[in-house]
């Protein structure tokens, strides 16, 4: 993903990528030898945290699992819009 | 005893089924469009028919009222009606058991385009499938 997407691109993007993992992990509920699955898997996996990683520095963290605590002074997650907020991400 | 056509009207040769000998009442060809006679034969065949005209709304009954009797009655009609369901000739599950539910090993592939598959629904190809259409009328498969 491009530093020059907006806020909403990027959320966007980030729900294309998220639903092609996840279809990639009920597969693999079913088929979990299937090879090229898990690789569908590792990728879209990989695009997902670059992208909810990107988000996060730019906009706030979607996730606990993004929220950058190690510099920081304060707790900044109540600080970003939540999602049923004006400018959450719904 | 139940008439027959001398041929089935899907265009099916008559030839015996080889996996599965029909069921009692049942042609050859397996196909239900090539009954014109009574349809008093076995209760199974009986009661799709009867339920397929409950819920058409031919039968006259209430809707959702789907007892043997009516099933029966309905059935005992279709002697004087023009029978318009479908083929299954083509029926690939024929000679499996009735009653049983059958989900077919999915493989993987025909994987779409992640953002295409956002907006469909899923990302296999093969499951694209809007039912746009009523059973009878084939619906996309």
């Amino acid at each position: 993903m491009k530093n020059g997407n907006d806020r909403a691109q990027l959320l966007h993007y980030i729900d294309v990528v998220s639903f092609a993992q996840y279809e990639a992990v009920l597969f693999l509920d079913t088929h979990p030898c299937d090879q090229e699955a898990m690789e569908y898997f590792r990728h879209y996996t990989k695009l997902r945290n670059k992208a909810l990683k990107e988000f996060a520095e730019r906009f706030g963290a979607l996730t606990l699992d993004t929220e950058e605590t190690d510099c920081a002074k304060t707790w900044n997650w109540v600080e970003t819009p939540f999602p049923w907020e004006l400018g959450g991400a719904c | 005893m139940p008439e027959y056509k001398t041929s089935c009207s899907c265009g099916a040769a008559r030839t015996p089924i080889s996996r599965v000998q029909p069921a009692a009442g049942q042609s050859g060809c397996g196909c239900r469009n090539d009954r014109m006679g009574n349809t008093n034969n076995t209760g199974g065949m009986s009661n799709r028919m009867g339920y397929s005209n409950t819920r058409m709304g031919n039968s006259g009954s209430p809707a959702g009222y789907n007892s043997r009797r009516t099933a029966q009655y309905t059935g005992n009609r279709m002697n004087n009606m023009a029978v318009s369901c479908p083929s299954t000739c083509d029926d690939q599950l024929e000679g499996l058991p009735i009653g049983m539910g059958y989900v077919p090993w999915q493989v993987w592939q025909d994987i779409c385009d992640a953002q295409e598959g956002l907006q469909i629904g899923t990302i296999f190809a093969q499951l694209d499938k809007p039912f746009t259409e009523c059973a009878c009328g084939g619906g996309r498969k």
